[in-house]
């Protein structure tokens, strides 16, 4: 039988050891190996960002890396995003406003969303855009995603926002 | 760009954003898909499929496949003789080909493995001997070559189904006209790329029970081709649609890995798995139908049509699908969207050795939409300098509700696309005899004068009832850029 490989590294603040055969990518590792199918697979080609997750807090394509690479690092998948029982408000948001529909494309936004808000707690419209831009979504049309980054990012700074009504009511 | 926004406040529900019933699950990662489902003793399954377009099968030999480690069932065409398909009149689908592959990507074989590496390795020991046929490619090729037959059944040759439509004298209605208009579109057709590929597992249980789990739209079409494939009792067979990482129309066919999972379940009485490539999601493909179109429209000075003759032509791949109901929708709500007096469609659909076509969001129905607004918007040009609303609006009755549903649809949606492309917000004409509501913006024309932006809207039923009558909501299919 072929032989595995052994590594240990912080999954989502946790201590972790693994083994799994040496070619499997760390999307491969986390689904099958750690049971942890939250993180998605899109097209395995590093194309939709479906399988986003963050390594070092960094947004990673977790198909194009191999789970050998993981070794001694901090590795964050959707899992991991709550505190315990109470969600992060990207998560709140995201729910609350209709920026998952499917699902299936939303914890890789949410973690790659949650990079944006750590370097830049007050994005423009265009900076998440931009962040966003390597995340495919065939449900939404991505203007409710881009609203729930912003509500989030109000919340997160402790400032109040209205709700936003641009994709119920168009431009004013 | 001021106006009069309704005032929503004081309602409870209109204007308000309500939390899905799942949304958060979808959030933290715990919404299981078809994929996500993993049982003790599963096994994972890899299908074998055909590299030649068109070609009869001499040969299929799963010896040294059989004999690899970790291999635990192989199954071939011959392990499922009955046919299925989702409409009744087209049951021209074997779960794994028989006799005959008809596209690239048809299936042949199906491994059950311990794990999907081994599936894999098993699946390219396989050896398949072909005898390559021509290759039916397009739907010219289809009409007129005969042979090969793609399929031994049909109306003739390589056509699969024609349907027509009747219903005034068209001929007098061109003889009233000012103009007739004569055009001649392709769609080129297009997929419905859900960000999830189509997954299912198969358990069969010892007391016979047989359950599938499935990222399928359609259950309980499912449920009825298991049944017949499989020849179990319907009370035996439970299928569960498990959530879809989008479907778009494209997981509404019963598929072949979803009667391979659940024989090979039943061979070797573990739980099977399969989960598609996204290479392999374009074979399942079912999307929306390549149409060539010609639409012969008579008109008046003042833009009212007189009548109307509409031929399509449809690529229907490989196999039935849907087929027969988009060939009919082509052709049968042309007469909703606008008031056509005369009116005579027929249409056809054509077998060729491509991933086979089905439905995608309307259904065959906004491909004759894009091809009858184009004419439309090119007619004032033609039409007398002195009646300046001559046009797409002057084609709708007001007297008829479902047009006026169809404007105020079109309105939204102008509005919509103006948002998307940046455009600054302009102004639309609105159909004759319907007044601007006073609480939407001002609406003028789009864009850039060199470059319009065209809306085609569509209907589609809704419910059971006839879709040539007024059933409709006033959804809106496509885009056209004229």
């Amino acid at each position: 039988m072929k032989q595995k490989t052994h590594i240990s590294f912080t999954l989502n603040g946790e201590a972790t050891e693994i083994a799994f055969a040496p070619h499997k990518t760390l999307l491969e590792v986390l689904r099958e190996d750690l049971a942890l199918t939250g993180t998605k697979h899109g097209c395995e080609l590093g194309e939709c960002g479906t399988c986003t997750i963050l390594v070092d807090g960094r947004a990673i394509l977790s198909c194009l890396m191999l789970g050998l690479d993981a070794e001694g690092h901090e590795v964050k998948t959707i899992e991991g995003m709550a505190q315990g029982a109470e969600l992060h408000p990207l998560q709140h948001t995201f729910a609350d406003l209709g920026a998952a529909q499917c699902g299936y494309c939303s914890p890789g936004f949410l973690l790659v969303a949650e990079e944006l808000l750590q370097k830049k707690p007050n994005p423009t419209r265009s900076e998440i855009q931009e962040a966003l831009s390597g995340n495919l979504c065939r449900c939404t049309g991505y203007i409710k995603i881009y609203e729930a980054v912003e509500l989030a990012a109000a919340r997160m700074r402790g400032e109040e926002m209205e709700l936003p009504r641009e994709s119920v009511y168009g431009l004013e | 760009m001021a106006w009069n926004k309704p005032s929503i406040d004081s309602l409870k529900v209109v204007g308000k954003p309500f939390r899905k019933v799942d949304a958060r699950a979808k959030c933290v990662g715990q919404t299981k898909f078809a994929d996500d489902i993993v049982l003790p003793r599963m096994l994972l399954c890899k299908m074998l499929r055909s590299h030649l377009p068109h070609a009869l099968i001499k040969s299929v030999d799963v010896s040294k496949a059989l004999a690899l480690p970790g291999v635990i069932a192989i199954i071939t065409g011959k392990d499922l003789p009955i046919p299925y398909g989702i409409l009744p009149v087209s049951q021209d689908e074997h779960a794994l080909c028989i006799d005959k592959v008809r596209f690239i990507g048809d299936p042949v074989a199906a491994v059950a493995a311990i794990d999907e590496d081994v599936a894999f390795d098993a699946m390219n020991l396989i050896e398949v001997e072909y005898q390559p046929l021509n290759t039916i490619s397009s739907i010219e090729e289809a009409v007129m070559i005969d042979e090969p037959r793609i399929h031994d059944y049909g109306d003739e040759g390589n056509i699969h189904k024609k349907v027509s439509l009747e219903f005034g004298d068209v001929e007098q209605g061109f003889a009233e006209a000012d103009l007739v208009r004569e055009d001649t579109f392709f769609y080129e057709g297009n997929t419905h790329l859900p960000m999830e590929q189509h997954a299912a597992v198969g358990h069969y249980d010892a007391d016979k029970k047989l359950t599938l789990w499935s990222s399928t739209q359609t259950p309980h079409y499912v449920h009825r081709a298991l049944t017949k494939v499989l020849e179990l009792a319907a009370s035996h067979i439970r299928v569960i649609a498990t959530p879809n990482g989008g479907g778009f129309g494209g997981k509404s066919d019963p598929f072949n890995h979803e009667v391979v999972v659940c024989k090979l379940a039943m061979i070797t009485g573990r739980p099977v798995k399969v989960t598609l490539t996204r290479e392999e999601v374009f074979y399942c493909h079912r999307g929306r139908h390549p149409v060539l179109m010609k639409v012969k429209t008579g008109v008046k000075k003042d833009g009212a049509i007189t009548g109307m003759h509409f031929q399509s032509f449809l690529d229907g791949g490989a196999y039935g699908s849907y087929g027969v109901a988009s060939t009919f929708y082509t052709g049968a709500l042309q007469t909703v969207t606008y008031d056509v007096p005369r009116y005579k469609f027929q249409g056809l659909r054509a077998f060729t050795n491509k991933p086979p076509c089905g439905p995608k969001r309307g259904h065959g129905t906004p491909q004759p939409r894009y091809a009858l607004e184009v004419p439309s918007t090119r007619s004032p040009r033609l039409c007398d300098s002195t009646q300046p609303r001559c046009g797409a609006h002057t084609w709708l009755n007001p007297t008829r509700p479902q047009q006026i549903i169809y404007a105020s649809a079109a309105w939204v949606w102008v509005l919509v696309l103006t948002r998307l492309s940046k455009a600054p917000i302009g102004r639309i004409d609105f159909p004759v005899g319907i007044k601007p509501i006073e609480s939407f913006p001002p609406v003028k024309a789009l864009g850039s004068p060199a470059a319009p932006i065209s809306v085609a809207p569509g209907y589609q039923s809704t419910g059971t009832t006839c879709p040539s009558r007024a059933c409709s909501s006033g959804w809106i299919d496509r885009v056209a850029f004229a």
